[in-house]
């Protein structure tokens, strides 16, 4: 059983430790050494951020910020799904908005959020929601034409409502498909945040999160093993989030798991 | 069963369903005239080949289909959509795949108006009550999909009766299951309806749609043939074995006369269906 398992460990981790040798080897064939970052160095300029308490910090401010703004988006676009789901009408109404606007990317809506809502919190939560709003709001919609119809039919014939049928059939039925969603959009918002933060959120007390730091590092100091730390963390901490979520759904969704 | 003089407790009167289907922009005549009456605690089957409309005319006594034209009564008032009084066991079982067997047992009588004044108490009596009848019981907390199909469908039937209508609309119930588990599920919906539990009087109305006819002979008080091309409902069958019935019927000589009454009055279509 356990050789098993270490086995499977070994498996999983070989192309990770396969792509760590191959970057310290390519970066110790490079004739100047000093602009080339290697894992070595990476680690050392890790460890450094950590102890300076930089690098966490940073990490609070962005986390916090995708998660107001995740909530957000999750807010808006959770009952606008189920609506344009639901109801036809509503879903041919706004379906040209939101093909239009979804194919912006947040990254576009930067000199808005910055005349808007200046260069802080606002503006970086402007920023993330928008771009969660859209995989949340199509796989909701998805999910929700997706519940069988014959669902929908015994509950009928057991005498409920339609508002009791949105509830009780209608919005467990699109929950896989919402998780998606939910996935997706968090995948969409922690990409979004650094992309915001290298424009915004400079004003906010001590720390304008990764994506400032990202800036900070390379337009002032030109810190190059800095921010390959600060792109680690950033897909570190998305795979976390991913894996954290996955185990979510299979302890919310028993029957939706394989 | 009907007594002499009694009035039927649902009535299809003349009823024509006209489809329209999008894709091709043309209407389909899926029922031209149906009429049929049903009594009060009868087990009344309809067997028809496939494409007679057989499964439209159920949908639209259970009122999730509303009539083109004629009319369906129940108890005297017109039907204008679902009710729990006509409760309506599906073909693939349409059972709650997020809930456990339990819940889903539960779900007509939690969430709909059948339960409403219902104590926590009397809810959990009950559907304790109907998953031991089908013999569910350890399987309360598994969800449908670690279900055979067989146990499937007794779920579904426990959901069905839990939540206590007055009529009972099944659509090929069985038609998903093989063909022993679908020979012991037809005595086992016989017991569940009370053929020797309950008094005749007491058992619930029961309209099966089915295409097999030894099974609609087997468990029904009646059976109601339908034709398709026009679709429309034709002679009805009074089945007058005795109850209680076992699988041992089958073997009888007033079997084998029924069924062959019914198929051949519907062989030449089934032929024609089948080999157009």
């Amino acid at each position: 059983m356990n050789r098993v398992r270490s086995a499977r460990l070994l498996r999983n981790i070989a192309s990770p430790i396969a792509f760590l040798v191959i970057w310290q080897l390519w970066g110790a064939a490079q004739p100047q050494r000093g602009g080339y970052p290697v894992p070595e160095r990476v680690l050392l300029a890790a460890q450094e951020l950590i102890r300076t308490g930089d690098l966490p910090i940073a990490f609070l401010v962005s986390i916090q910020r995708v998660a107001a703004g995740f909530l957000l988006a999750c807010l808006i676009a959770v009952p606008l799904g189920l609506l344009m789901g639901y109801f036809r009408l509503v879903e041919r109404n706004l379906d040209p908005l939101v093909q239009t606007f979804r194919s912006v990317a947040p990254i576009a809506l930067v000199p808005l959020a910055i005349i808007w809502f200046g260069t802080g919190n606002i503006s970086a939560i402007f920023i993330v929601a928008y771009g969660a709003v859209w995989p949340l709001l199509i796989n909701t919609i998805h999910g929700v034409k997706g519940v069988d119809i014959k669902l929908v039919r015994a509950a009928q014939t057991m005498g409920l409502s339609r508002g009791q049928i949105l509830r009780t059939v209608i919005l467990p039925g699109a929950l896989p498909s919402m998780f998606v969603g939910v996935r997706l959009a968090m995948g969409v918002a922690w990409g979004a945040i650094v992309a915001a933060e290298l424009a915004v959120g400079a004003k906010s007390g001590s720390s304008g999160g990764l994506g400032q730091m990202m800036f900070l590092f390379y337009a002032y100091s030109v810190e190059m093993n800095n921010i390959v730390v600060c792109m680690i963390t950033v897909g570190l901490v998305a795979f976390v989030i991913d894996r954290s979520l996955r185990a979510l759904q299979a302890l919310l969704m028993p029957w939706a798991t394989r | 069963m009907q007594g002499a003089g009694e009035s039927p407790i649902i009535r299809v009167e003349n009823v024509q369903k006209i489809f329209y289907v999008a894709r091709t922009r043309q209407t389909v005549q899926a029922v031209e005239s149906a009429d049929l009456q049903i009594y009060r605690g009868e087990f009344l089957s309809i067997v028809g080949p496939s494409g007679c409309g057989k499964s439209t005319l159920l949908n639209m006594i259970a009122g999730l289909e509303q009539p083109t034209a004629g009319r369906i009564t129940m108890e005297g008032k017109p039907v204008l959509g679902p009710s729990a009084d006509r409760g309506m066991c599906f073909q693939e079982y349409a059972l709650f795949p997020w809930k456990t067997v339990w819940e889903n047992v539960a779900f007509g009588l939690r969430y709909g108006p059948k339960g409403a004044g219902c104590s926590k108490q009397a809810l959990n009596d009950t559907v304790r009550c109907f998953i031991d009848l089908v013999s569910l019981t350890g399987s309360e907390s598994k969800y449908p999909h670690e279900l055979s199909g067989g146990m499937r469908q007794r779920c579904a039937l426990a959901r069905l009766f839990a939540y206590d209508p007055t009529v009972l609309l099944m659509d090929e119930p069985l038609a998903a299951v093989d063909a022993q588990t679908r020979i012991v599920l037809q005595e086992e919906l016989l017991r569940i309806w009370g053929q020797e539990a309950l008094p005749a009087n007491q058992r619930k109305t029961v309209v099966y749609v089915t295409h097999a006819i030894e099974e609609a002979v087997f468990l029904s008080d009646r059976v109601a043939i339908m034709s398709s091309q026009p679709a429309h409902t034709r002679e009805v069958v009074v089945i007058d074995l005795p109850r209680p019935r076992t699988a041992a019927v089958r073997g009888e000589p007033r079997f084998r006369a029924l069924t062959d009454q019914i198929w051949g009055l519907i062989r030449d279509e089934a032929y024609r269906a089948t080999l157009r």
